[in-house]
C-alpha cells in the first residue's frame, strides 16, 4: 500500500476508526486534520459517492464532507435509479447520522433491568457468550432487506454459528400482494417496471408512487417526464386516481374516482369488461358490471367513460393497490388490476417484467407472523434485530411484544433506542449508512456502493465487523478479517476499476436498458379471477373504514426522528409534529366535529385520540391516518409525537400473499369535547383570485402556445430599473412539474443552516423555512358540483407552489428597513445583510409574498447535530431576520472557480440546493441576462407569469402555470 | 371674580398664584402610593423588557406574519396622545381659545412626558435592541448611512423634532411660573427652580421676549400637529400591505391622535380638578369645551371610518376587501367592534349637555376613548397583516398578547403617570401667568362694558 493509498484510505475511513479512543474524539476538533491530508483543500468540500438508505429504494447519493463533517447530502448523478436527485428522506438521512439520540456506544441490560454502557470487549464477548448459549435452539435473525455482500454475509454467519436459524428479511412495505397477485397470473413474482414515463393514460389504483411506492424518485422522475410529453403534445392522456382517500400521489392527478373502501379490485374488474367491450375482445360475464359499479360507488357511466379511455390510449398503464389499500382481497384486487393491463394490451409496453426489483425478495408478513409463533412457542433462544422496529411496524395485536418476553436474549445493531431496541438485552450499534462499507442493488444490474463519508461521529462498529470477529472467534474462518474486505472480495475488480466504482457511486448498466421480456397469460389459466366478494354496504352506525398509508416523510416510522421530516409540513394537511385523522366533512357533520376535534378511534384491538382534519378528499366513510408517527421510543422528536394506527389493527395476514392487512377495518369513531388544535402551518388554501398558483387547460396551452402570453409584462414605474450589467440570477419554477414532495424544503434546510424550532412554536408560525410549498385548489368547479349526483368523480385541481423569497427587481422589503439591511446587488439578488439587521421586521410586513423569517430566538443545534452545519452559511443568532439567498454561497463559489479557471460560467453550472435535489426538475435557475439561458428560455414560456406581479414587485422568479387535462 | 369699577386688586393676582403653588405643597399618603404604584408598574416593564432582551422577541405574541403588534401600536397610541397637547397649547393659543389656559400647562406636560414614552417603543420591538442608535446617520468607518427614504426613519426625524420642539415650548413657556415658585422657595429648591427659571426677573423687557418667543414656539409647534402624526401614519400609508396602504392615513390619523389626546387630558384633569383643588379654574364650563372638542374629533374619525371603507368597497380589490371582512368579522372582530363603540358611538353622549358638564361620564367615556384609539391601531396593525395576500401564510388563530408585552405595556403606563404626578407635584399645573392674564382680560371687558353702559344711560355724552 502506498502512501497517497493509505492517505486515501484514511481520509476515507479515518484512522481513528482502528483506534478505540480516537474515534469519539475526531469530531470534537476545530481543525479535524492535525496533518493536512494532501488532497483535501481546507474550505473545499469533499464529494463521497454512496447510497441513500433511507428506505429500500437505494438512491445513489453524494455526501459533500468538509473537514471530516458531512453537511450536504445530493443525489448521485451518475446513479441510473435517482440521476442526481434526492427526495425528503434522502436530504434528511444527515439526521440521522448526526441525530442527538443515536446510541453512542454498546448498551447491556444490567441486573436491575436498565441499559448501561458497556464497552466494546465485553459486548462482543457477550454475544460469543449468547451464540454459545443458544447452541442447538433457534436463532433468529429479523433484519431489513440487504442485497449483496451484506445479505451473504448473514447467511454465511448464520449457517456457521447457529445450526438451527431463521432468517427474515423485513420490510413493512413488501408489496405482498402485488408480487403474489403476478405469481397467481404470470408465475412471476418479481416487482416489475412500470413505465411511467411511456404511458398515454395513467390510472392509479393508489399505489403512492411519488410518496413511498417501491422507488419514489425514479417514478417522480418519471412522472415529470410523462407531464412533459403531455405539454409537449405527444399524447393527451389524463392520470385518473381511484382510491378511497386522495394522497400526494393523487392530488397530482386530473381526477379522483372515489371509491369505497377495498373495492378497488371490483373497480378493475368493471373497467376490464368495458376495455374487452372496447376491443371487441370475448366479453366475460360483462353484465356484472353495474353490480360491480355499485358495489363500488362509482357511477356506471364513471366506470365506462374511465374504461373506454383506457382501451383507446395506447399504451396507458393501470397501476396497483398500495400499501394503503391492502385489505383481505388485495391479491385478487391487484391480480384484476393486472388482468386489466392485459386486456389492454399493454403488458410488456407500459409493465415490464424480468428486471424484479428487490423488493420482491423481501420477507412477507407471514413469515413474520411464524417468527412469532416460533418465538411465543420458546422456540427462539436468541433474536438479533438488524435495522428493524417489529415492535412499532407490526400491530401490537400480533404479540410480537408478548412473544418477545419469551426470547431470552434480543441482541439489536440498531442505531437508536426504538421501542424495539428498548427491549434488547445487549444492543451493538451499527454504523449509521453514511459510516458504513456497503452495497446496495435495488434492481439486478444496477449495484450501488457504500462507503463511509465521515469517520465514526460514535464509538459504533459495523455489523459486518462484529459478524466476522465473533465468527472467527467462535472458530469458523469466514475468509476475511473485516468487513470492508468483505465487500471487497465481493467484487472481484481490479484495483483501479473498484476505486472507479466507488467513485462513481456503483456499477451500473450501460445506458440504453434492456427491453425486459414480454409475458402474455398463458392460456390454460383459469379465465379470471373469481369475483371478490365486495365490502359490506357501510361501516355500520358510529363506524368508519379505517385507511392507513404511508408517509412521504416518514416511510414506515423509521425517519420520524429526524426533526426536519417533522417540522416540514405534511404535503396534503400541512401538518407538523403530529398525527391527524382526515374525515369527510358528511362524517364530521355527523360526529359534530369540527378541525381539530378530538375524535377516539376504537377497535378490538385498541383505541387511538386524535384531532380530526376535514376535507372532501376523503371517502364519507373513510377515515385515513398517516403511518409513521406515533412513536413510544424514538430520541426526542419522534417520541410522544403523533400516534399509530396500526394498534388499532387486528394484525392477520391476506391470504394468499401473506400481507399484512391494513384495510377494511370498521372503527367505531366518537368524538371527545377536547381540542388539540393540529399544528397546521398552511391557513387557507383557497386563493382570492386564481391567481397565484395558476393552472391553464390543454386547450389553453395550445392557443397559448399560438399567440403567446396575453399579459404585458413592462409596468410603469417611475424608479429606475436596477442595472444588471454582468449576471442577473433568476429562477423558473414549473408548476406543471412540481408534485409537492418536500425535497426541495428539506434541502434548503441543509444547505443554509436553517434552525428547528418545534411544535410549540410552530403553533405561532414560527417555522424558519426559506422555501415551502403552498398548496391551492383552483376554483373550477370539480364535477360533482355540476353534476351533483354524480360525488363519485371528482376533477382534481391542486397546484402545488414552492414559494421563496422572490427576489423582486422592485423590492417592497429594501426601502423600508431603516438601515439598509435589505439591499439589491448587482447580479439581481436581494441581499438580507444579517450583521446590519436591527430587527425592526418592517421588511416582513412590506413582502407580499410573507417569505421573511425572523430569529424570535437563537436556536440551538444539539450537539451532534451542530456537525451538520455548513459552513459557507453563517449562523444566525436571536433579532435577526433572514431569507432565502438563491444560495447565494454557491453562487460565488462558482464564480470564483470560474475566474481562478480564467472562463466564463456555464449554464446549468450553479445549482441552487432546491434546483438541485427536485426529483421532477421544476426548479431551474439560472442567469437571465444570458440569451442561451435555460431560465432565459422558460422565463419566456407562454405559459409563465409572476406571483402577484400587478404589485409591481417584478419578481426574479417566473413560474410556469400548471397544465390541466381540461 | 373683580369687584365692579374698581382694578384687580393684588390679592386677587395672589391668590391665583397661592392656589397653584399650594398645589406642589406637602404630598400626602395618597401621593406617595402612586408614586410607589407606578414606580413597581415601571419596574415590571423593566423586567419584562430585561427577560425579552436576554431571550429574544419570541417571548412577545408575535405570530409570523403579524410582525408588529403591541410595541407599535403603543407607540403610535402615546405619540397621538402627546398631539392633543401640543393643540390644546400651541393651536389653541393662536386661535386665543378662551377656556384654553386652565388646560395647557397640563397638556403641554402631557405631550413631553408622552413623547419619551412613546421613545421607548421603537427601541423595545427591535430584535437587536442593542444595535438601536444604528438608525440615527452618525459618520462611521464603514460610511454606512440610514436608509432616508424609509417611513421608519421619516419616523425618526419626525418625533426627534417633535421631542426638542415640545420640550422647549414646555420649558419656556414655564419660565415665569417656575420664577413664581423660586421666588417662594429656599434652599436648593430655590437654586433648582432659579436655575431652570432662567434668572426671571419679571421686567417688562422680559415680558416682551418672552412673548415672542412663546409665540413663535406655538407657531412652530402648530405644524407638528399634523406632520409628525402624518409622518408615523406613512409607516403603514407607505408600505403596500392592504389595510395599510391607503393615502387617507394621514388625516384619519392626526385627527385619531388628537381625538385620543383629548381623552387623555379629560382622564388625567378630571381627578386632578380634585386631588390638587383646583375646581376654580379646572372649571366644568371648560371641561365642557373639551369636551365638545372631543365629541367634534370623534364625528371626525367615524367619517375617517366610513371614508376607508366606501373606498375598500369601491375598489373592488378582492384582497382589500377580504382583509376588511376579516376584521369585521374574522379573529379580529371582537377588537373592531368594541373600538367602533368606543370611538364612535360612546362619544356621541356629548350631545347632551348634562353628560358633557358631568365629571364622571367625562373621565368613563375618556378611558373608552383611550381603549377605543389603542384597539384602532392595533386592528390596523395586526388586522391587516394578519390577513395580506398569500393565504398560506395568514395568521390562523389571530393574535395572543403574552405576558412580557402586557407588562411592557404596564410599565410604560407606569412611566407616564409616574412622571405625571411628578409633574404634578413639583412644577406649577397651571400657568399662572396666563391665568392672570386671563383674569385681566375679562376684567377689561368687564369694565369695558360698564364704561359703555354708563356712557350710553348719560345718553351718550362721552361716548367712550
Amino acid at each position: 500500500m502506498d502512501r497517497r493509498r493509505f492517505l486515501q484510505l484514511a481520509s476515507v475511513t479515518g484512522a481513528a476508526a482502528t483506534v478505540a479512543g480516537c474515534a469519539t474524539r475526531s469530531h470534537d476538533q476545530l481543525i479535524p486534520y492535525l496533518i493536512p491530508i494532501e488532497d483535501v483543500i481546507p474550505g473545499v468540500s469533499v464529494e463521497y459517492a454512496t447510497v441513500c438508505r433511507e428506505c429500500p429504494a437505494g438512491c445513489g447519493m453524494i455526501a459533500h464532507v468538509r473537514e471530516g463533517r458531512a453537511h450536504k447530502v445530493e443525489g448521485n448523478p451518475d446513479h441510473p435509479i435517482n440521476r442526481g436527485a434526492l427526495c425528503i428522506r434522502g436530504q434528511a438521512s444527515l439526521q440521522g447520522l448526526y441525530n442527538p439520540d443515536r446510541i453512542r456506544q454498546p448498551l447491556a441490560r444490567d441486573p436491575s433491568g436498565r441499559l448501561q454502557p458497556i464497552p466494546w470487549e465485553t459486548a462482543k464477548g457477550s454475544l460469543l457468550r449468547l451464540l454459545n448459549q443458544a447452541q442447538n435452539n433457534q436463532v433468529a435473525w429479523l433484519g431489513q432487506l440487504e442485497t449483496g455482500a451484506l445479505d451473504r454475509l448473514v447467511d454465511q454467519w448464520l449457517a456457521a454459528v447457529a445450526p438451527s436459524r431463521m432468517r427474515l428479511r423485513y420490510e413493512p412495505f413488501a408489496y405482498e400482494p402485488l408480487r403474489a397477485a403476478h405469481s397467481q397470473a404470470l408465475g412471476d413474482d418479481g416487482l416489475p417496471d412500470y413505465r411511467i414515463a411511456d404511458a398515454r393514460m395513467l390510472l392509479s389504483f393508489g399505489a403512492d408512487f411519488l410518496e413511498t411506492w417501491i422507488s419514489n424518485v425514479e417514478y417522480t422522475r418519471a412522472f415529470s417526464a410523462w407531464r412533459q410529453a403531455r405539454r409537449e403534445g405527444k399524447h393527451r392522456g389524463r392520470y385518473v386516481f381511484l382510491a378511497p382517500r386522495v394522497s400526494l400521489t393523487g392530488a397530482n392527478a386530473d381526477e379522483w374516482i372515489r371509491v369505497r373502501p377495498g373495492t378497488e379490485g371490483l373497480v378493475a374488474r368493471a373497467l376490464r369488461h368495458v376495455v374487452e367491450a372496447e376491443k371487441a375482445m370475448p366479453a366475460t360475464t360483462g353484465s356484472e358490471v353495474p353490480a360491480l359499479a355499485a358495489a363500488a360507488g362509482v357511477g356506471i357511466e364513471t366506470i365506462e367513460r374511465i374504461g373506454r379511455e383506457f382501451a383507446r390510449e395506447s399504451p396507458s398503464l393501470a397501476l396497483p393497490i398500495g400499501f394503503a389499500g391492502t385489505d383481505e382481497q388485495a391479491t385478487a384486487a391487484n391480480e384484476e388490476i393486472l388482468r386489466l393491463n392485459e386486456a389492454a394490451g399493454y403488458l410488456g409496453r407500459t409493465i415490464v417484467f424480468g428486471r424484479p426489483h428487490v423488493l420482491s425478495a423481501a420477507a412477507n408478513y407471514a413469515a413474520v407472523l411464524d417468527l412469532i409463533q416460533a418465538m411465543r412457542e420458546g422456540r427462539v433462544a436468541l433474536l438479533f434485530i438488524h435495522h428493524a422496529n417489529p415492535l412499532y411496524t407490526i400491530p401490537p395485536a400480533a404479540g410480537f411484544t408478548e412473544a418477545l418476553g419469551r426470547v431470552p436474549n434480543v441482541v439489536s445493531f440498531s442505531s437508536y433506542l426504538d421501542e424495539t431496541t428498548e427491549r434488547a438485552s445487549l444492543v451493538m450499534p451499527d454504523h449509521t449508512p453514511l459510516e458504513s462499507w456497503g452495497e446496495y442493488s435495488p434492481r439486478p444490474g444496477v449495484t450501488g456502493l457504500m462507503q463511509p463519508v465521515v469517520s465514526p461521529v460514535f464509538d459504533t462498529r459495523a455489523t459486518g465487523d462484529v459478524l466476522l470477529a465473533s465468527a472467527a472467534r467462535l472458530g469458523h474462518d469466514l475468509g476475511v478479517r473485516t468487513w470492508q474486505e468483505y465487500l471487497r472480495q465481493a467484487h472481484p475488480l481490479a484495483e483501479e476499476a473498484w476505486r472507479a466504482a466507488l467513485k462513481r457511486g456503483g456499477i451500473f448498466p450501460p445506458e440504453a436498458e434492456s427491453p425486459g421480456t414480454s409475458i402474455s397469460l398463458p392460456t390454460s389459466r383459469a379465465s379470471s379471477p373469481a369475483p371478490q366478494r365486495p365490502q359490506p354496504p357501510s361501516a355500520g352506525e358510529g363506524h368508519l373504514f379505517l385507511h392507513i398509508y404511508p408517509s412521504l416523510h416518514f416511510f414506515d416510522g423509521r425517519t420520524a426522528n429526524r426533526p426536519w421530516a417533522q417540522e416540514i409540513p405534511d404535503p396534503i394537511s400541512k401538518a407538523v409534529w403530529g398525527s391527524w385523522a382526515e374525515i369527510h366533512p358528511d362524517a364530521a357533520a355527523r360526529l359534530g366535529a369540527r378541525d381539530g376535534d378530538v375524535l377516539v378511534l376504537t377497535s378490538a384491538q385498541g383505541r387511538i385520540e386524535v384531532p380530526a382534519f376535514i376535507r372532501e378528499e376523503v371517502h364519507p366513510e373513510a377515515i385515513s391516518l398517516q403511518l409513521g408517527q406515533g412513536h413510544t421510543h424514538y430520541g426526542r422528536y419522534a417520541t410522544g409525537t403523533g400516534v399509530n394506527p396500526l394498534a388499532l389493527l387486528e394484525g392477520a395476514p391476506e391470504t394468499p400473499s401473506g400481507a399484512l392487512v391494513v384495510s377494511g377495518l370498521a372503527v367505531e369513531v366518537t368524538r371527545i369535547p377536547i381540542r388539540r388544535p393540529l399544528v397546521v402551518l398552511q391557513t387557507s388554501r383557497r386563493q382570492v383570485s386564481d391567481e397565484i398558483a395558476r393552472s391553464v387547460t390543454l386547450a389553453e396551452l395550445t392557443r397559448l402556445a399560438k399567440e403567446g402570453r396575453a399579459e404585458a409584462e413592462a409596468r410603469p414605474t417611475f424608479y429606475a430599473h436596477h442595472p444588471h450589467p454582468e449576471h442577473r440570477w433568476g429562477m423558473a419554477i414549473d408548476l406543471d412539474r412540481c408534485i409537492g414532495c418536500n425535497a426541495c424544503a428539506a434541502a434548503c434546510y441543509a444547505e443554509n443552516n436553517i434552525p428547528i424550532v418545534g411544535r410549540e412554536q410552530c403553533f405561532r408560525e414560527r417555522e424558519m423555512a426559506w422555501l415551502w410549498i403552498e398548496n391551492y385548489v383552483g376554483s373550477t368547479p370539480p364535477r360533482s358540483d355540476q353534476e351533483p349526483e354524480r360525488a363519485d368523480a371528482r376533477k382534481i385541481d391542486m397546484r402545488f407552489l414552492p414559494m421563496l423569497c422572490q427576489q423582486c427587481d422592485n423590492a417592497p422589503c429594501e426601502y423600508v428597513c431603516p438601515v439598509y439591511a435589505s439591499v439589491h446587488s448587482s447580479e439581481g439578488l436581494n441581499q438580507q445583510v444579517y450583521n446590519r439587521c436591527v430587527g425592526t421586521r418592517y421588511c416582513s410586513n412590506n413582502c407580499p409574498y410573507k417569505v421573511r423569517r425572523f430569529n424570535w430566538f437563537t436556536y440551538e443545534f444539539p450537539e451532534p447535530l451542530d456537525q451538520q452545519l455548513n459552513p459557507d452559511v453563517i449562523h444566525r443568532t436571536k433579532g435577526v431576520m433572514e431569507k432565502c439567498t438563491f444560495c447565494i454561497q454557491r453562487i460565488r463559489r462558482r464564480k470564483i472557480e470560474a475566474k481562478a479557471e480564467g472562463r466564463p460560467l456555464r449554464d446549468g453550472e450553479i445549482q441552487t440546493a432546491c434546483q438541485q435535489t427536485c426529483p421532477a426538475e421544476a426548479i431551474i435557475f439560472g442567469d437571465l441576462n444570458d440569451p442561451n439561458s435555460r431560465v432565459r428560455q422558460l422565463a419566456a414560456s407562454p405559459r409563465g407569469y409572476g406571483v402577484l406581479a400587478e404589485l409591481n414587485t417584478n419578481p426574479g422568479i417566473i413560474y410556469l402555470a400548471r397544465v390541466r387535462a381540461e | 371674580m373683580t369687584p365692579r369699577g374698581e382694578a384687580i386688586a393684588s390679592e386677587e393676582y395672589r391668590r391665583v398664584t397661592d392656589d397653584v403653588l399650594s398645589a406642589m405643597g406637602p404630598s400626602g399618603p395618597g401621593y406617595r402610593a402612586g408614586l410607589t404604584v407606578t414606580a413597581a408598574m415601571i419596574l415590571l416593564g423593566a423586567v419584562a423588557w430585561g427577560f425579552q432582551l436576554i431571550y429574544g422577541m419570541g417571548l412577545a405574541g408575535y405570530t409570523h406574519p403579524i410582525m408588529w403588534a403591541v410595541y407599535i401600536t403603543s407607540f403610535v397610541w402615546w405619540i397621538g396622545i402627546a398631539h392633543s397637547g401640543t393643540l390644546i397649547s400651541a393651536i389653541l393659543f393662536l386661535l386665543r381659545a378662551p377656556f384654553r389656559a386652565a388646560f395647557s400647562r397640563s397638556a403641554e406636560a402631557m405631550t413631553v412626558i408622552a413623547i419619551t414614552t412613546a421613545a421607548g417603543f421603537p427601541v423595545i420591538h427591535l430584535g437587536r435592541a442593542w444595535r438601536a442608535y444604528w438608525v440615527f446617520p452618525y459618520p462611521n468607518e464603514r460610511q454606512i448611512w440610514i436608509t432616508f427614504p424609509s417611513p421608519l426613519i421619516l419616523d425618526i426625524f419626525a418625533v426627534s423634532t417633535y421631542l426638542i420642539i415640545s420640550m422647549l415650548f414646555f420649558w419656556f413657556g414655564l419660565v415665569p411660573d417656575l420664577a413664581a415658585v423660586r421666588d417662594r422657595s429656599a434652599g436648593w429648591k430655590r437654586t433648582i427652580y432659579g436655575v431652570l427659571s432662567l434668572g426671571w426677573e419679571g421686567k417688562d423687557r422680559q415680558w416682551k421676549h418672552y412673548r415672542m418667543a412663546y409665540a413663535l414656539l406655538a407657531g412652530l409647534a402648530t405644524p407638528l400637529v399634523v406632520s409628525v402624526h402624518s409622518v408615523v401614519s406613512w409607516d403603514f400609508a407607505l408600505s403596500i400591505l392592504p389595510g395599510w396602504h391607503n393615502t387617507l392615513f394621514a388625516p384619519y390619523f392626526v385627527a385619531g391622535a388628537i381625538f385620543s389626546g383629548l381623552a387623555m387630558v379629560l382622564t388625567l384633569l378630571v381627578p386632578m380638578r380634585s386631588l390638587l383643588r383646583l375646581e376654580q379654574y379646572l372649571t366644568i364650563s371648560r371641561f365642557e369645551q373639551l369636551a365638545k372638542l372631543a365629541l367634534f374629533m370623534s364625528l371626525i374619525v367615524t367619517y375617517s371610518y366610513a371614508v376607508e371603507y366606501f373606498t375598500i368597497w369601491y375598489q373592488r380589490d378582492p384582497t382589500e376587501q377580504a382583509n376588511l371582512l376579516f376584521k369585521v368579522r374574522g379573529d379580529f372582530a371582537p377588537l373592531f367592534w368594541i373600538m367602533t363603540v368606543c370611538n364612535s358611538i360612546a362619544p356621541l353622549a356629548f350631545f347632551w349637555r348634562s353628560i358633557r358638564r358631568n365629571l364622571l361620564a367625562l373621565f368613563v367615556i375618556s378611558i373608552l376613548i383611550n381603549i377605543g384609539m389603542w384597539l384602532e391601531r392595533f386592528v390596523i396593525i395586526a388586522g391587516s397583516l394578519a390577513r395580506d395576500h398569500v393565504p398560506y401564510s395568514w395568521a390562523p388563530d389571530g393574535y395572543h398578547i403574552s405576558l412580557v408585552e402586557a407588562g411592557i405595556f404596564i410599565g410604560s403606563l407606569g412611566w407616564f403617570l409616574f412622571w405625571f404626578l411628578l409633574f404634578a407635584k413639583r412644577l406649577p399645573v397651571l400657568p399662572i401667568s396666563e391665568l392672570k392674564h386671563d383674569m385681566l382680560k375679562e376684567h377689561r371687558e368687564v369694565q369695558a362694558m360698564r364704561i359703555g353702559e354708563v356712557g350710553a344711560a348719560r345718553g351718550g355724552e362721552r361716548g367712550v
